[in-house]
């Protein structure tokens, strides 16, 4: 399984898609980030989200905001400290608004780490949707498997090789910012490495996917195509869990009450109940981008259950389907 | 020993899993037409011994490539046994004594040959100068010395089965299977083939290969098998198989009717081939009285001999007296 996976991380390092997709992600990110600046990024200032966005996060009490029930005017969001950690803000900096010291940093800081997520997320579909398919497409596949490898070793070789990369792409994207920004003036952060490197579950929840995808087809071609029709359908899904999701925590702190009230048995069914109603993503945000997690959201650790039962259900999926595929 | 056993087995492509066809009422006999279903290989049993080369012939569709993947566990049976040194196929210590050149072989061709062996040397957990060294020597014996530092994608076809030998033959596998090992070379390259599997034969390894070259199979091989439509019609020692039959070639000076009147009791049947007459005698013992009755009606006689038949001969009366026709599974 080692030499599986060591031989698919330096055979998509090897491929040149590879590093166009990454020196592609950084300069488009670079650019576009840089003339979204001025207004936008004021905006983007207030809580990562906008002026809105600072706003909606206020109104649920975070930092040194008591949220009296009135929307916060432009002003006194102003006046806010921010948590430690909303990659808008800064109190060491003197409050909202006034970490961005150019347009630059912010454009970096801003557009930088969200089209990171996006890129890397688009990437990591990239490189392991093709992983088996690929293997079938150019027929080498039964050569692989005539050598003393179980099937279990090709796939996990694959997913880790995948994933190495994935890391590599995504550590990458988030090093090049950083020293974009430190070289626009912005302090250095240790911590935007770190976002760099944990941020990087997304793309790689995205990367095993697009794999699991790839080990009931033949053709990569076919796996782009249904990850386009279930990113479709995903939004239409996210949307629909985004308003449950809202209306839920209208009532109160729903985990918290789970916790606290509920008998084991109860609490099980309720927390699969609810495992639908979470968006992944937006817990994956939340969580690994290191930003302050609602305390009316959910508890860190259950968005970390959720995440390791994604992977767990895709990871046993996929394995399960290689396993007893058959390759005419 | 036995290294590779066959055991009434059968391949249905299509064939639904084992649950889904008891709950459905599918049955391995019932026709297959009208079901997007195609039966590969039909009830097939034979044994490969070791040491021996094993030929295993049979027109295209005929389910030879089927046989060797599912020898291989990349295909499995619907049902009947499969043992490969007395294994299940897929087990990893059975591997490690396998070599596979598949058909029409392709590779990382972001690689080069060097690269892929190391990659492929690793799998059996070959490293090091003793890896190296096979390299060289797996290298030098299909003959791509000098083309081992260029990427796979600027092979040509040759080359690619030629690497593809080389990975097969990289781990001193026991057991070699070679999937249309000929096909894509040039006439020195099919010489080399032959010349490896004699090769191989030496050393002690055994050899499982199919095709629809019939001269590799006469030249090299032990045994043979002719498959049709996954299903097995002949399998013996090749010349058991062109085992001569009760036909002589006599050659003359010339080739006159009283000849043939003189025959007339011992023969059913006798045909003129310039100065050479190809009697069909009743009985093989009356090849001497034959020759006598010959000298008798003054024939000049230069040579006797029986007549044997190729492969070819026996192969296309085996697969055309199976259906009155060739073709591919239907």
């Amino acid at each position: 399984m080692i030499m599986m996976s060591r031989h698919t991380f330096a055979s998509i390092l090897r491929t040149r898609i590879f590093w166009v997709m990454l020196i592609f992600s950084i300069v488009l990110i670079s650019v576009i980030g840089y003339f979204l600046t001025s207004e936008m990024i004021k905006g983007a200032a207030y809580g990562g989200l906008g002026f809105e966005g600072g706003r909606h996060h206020h109104e649920r009490g975070v930092g040194n905001y008591e949220y009296s029930g009135n929307k916060p005017s432009r002003e006194e969001v102003d006046k806010m400290e921010m948590p430690i950690g909303d990659l808008g803000c800064d109190p060491e900096m003197g409050g909202a608004g006034k970490m961005f010291n150019t347009p630059f940093v912010a454009a970096i800081q801003y557009f930088g780490f969200i089209g990171m997520a996006f890129f890397s997320n688009l990437a990591a579909i990239f490189i392991m949707m093709g992983l088996l398919p690929g293997e079938l497409e150019r027929r080498s596949i039964y050569t692989l498997l005539s050598k003393p490898l179980s099937r279990s070793d090709v796939f996990f070789g694959k997913l880790f090789g995948g994933w190495g990369a994935v890391i590599v792409f995504n550590f990458a994207l988030g090093l090049m910012l950083t020293i974009f920004m430190f070289l626009a003036g912005a302090p250095f952060k240790p911590k935007f490495l770190l976002v760099a490197l944990v941020s990087t579950l997304s793309p790689m929840l995205f990367g095993t996917i697009a794999l699991v995808l790839g080990t009931f087809l033949r053709a990569t071609a076919v796996g782009f195509f249904t990850f386009i029709l279930l990113v479709f359908s995903a939004d239409w899904g996210s949307m629909a869990i985004y308003v449950v999701g809202h209306e839920l925590l209208k009532w109160e702190n729903l985990t918290d009450f789970i916790l606290k009230y509920l008998p084991p048995l109860a609490k099980i069914k309720v927390l699969v109940g609810a495992f639908i109603n979470y968006n992944l993503f937006t817990n994956l945000t939340d969580l690994f981008q290191s930003m302050d997690i609602y305390k009316v959201y959910t508890k860190w650790w259950l968005n970390a259950l959720f995440v390791a039962a994604y992977f767990l259900v895709l990871i046993v999926a996929g394995w399960g389907i290689f396993r007893r595929k058959e390759f005419n | 020993m036995v290294v590779v056993e066959v055991e009434n087995l059968t391949k249905i492509y299509g064939y639904p899993p084992m649950l889904w066809a008891k709950l459905f009422g599918y049955t391995l006999d019932m026709p297959m037409k009208g079901h997007k279903m195609v039966r590969a290989i039909d009830n097939l049993t034979l044994s490969v011994q070791e040491g021996e080369v094993f030929g295993l012939l049979g027109p295209n569709g005929s389910g030879k490539t089927t046989l060797v993947k599912l020898i291989l566990d990349i295909n499995r049976p619907t049902s009947g046994r499969i043992s490969v040194f007395g294994r299940r196929p897929g087990n990893k210590r059975v591997h490690r004594e396998v070599g596979y050149l598949p058909e029409q072989p392709y590779f990382y061709d972001n690689m080069n040959a060097v690269e892929l062996l190391q990659f492929y040397g690793g799998l059996y957990r070959m490293d090091g100068d003793g890896l190296r060294s096979r390299i060289r020597e797996a290298l030098g014996l299909v003959g791509l010395i000098g083309s081992e530092h260029r990427r796979l994608r600027s092979y040509s076809k040759g080359m690619l089965q030629r690497i593809g030998l080389a990975q097969a033959l990289l781990s001193h596998p026991k057991l070699v299977l070679l999937d249309e090992p000929s096909t894509g070379l040039d006439p020195v390259g099919r010489k080399q083939v032959k010349d490896i599997i004699a090769r191989l034969r030496v050393e002690g390894s055994t050899v499982f290969f199919n095709t629809h070259i019939l001269s590799d199979v006469e030249d090299v091989a032990d045994r043979v098998a002719i498959i049709h439509r996954g299903k097995l019609l002949k399998i013996g020692k090749v010349s058991e198989m062109t085992i001569s039959t009760n036909r002589i070639i006599v050659q003359l000076r010339k080739v006159e009717e009283k000849y043939i009147t003189a025959l007339a009791d011992l023969a059913s049947k006798c045909e003129v081939d310039g100065d050479s007459l190809v009697v069909h005698l009743t009985k093989a013992d009356d090849v001497p009285e034959a020759i006598r009755q010959l000298v008798y009606a003054g024939a000049d006689i230069f040579d006797v001999r029986y007549y044997r038949e190729t492969l070819e001969d026996v192969f296309v009366r085996e697969v055309m007296g199976e259906d009155g026709q060739g073709g591919v599974n239907k």
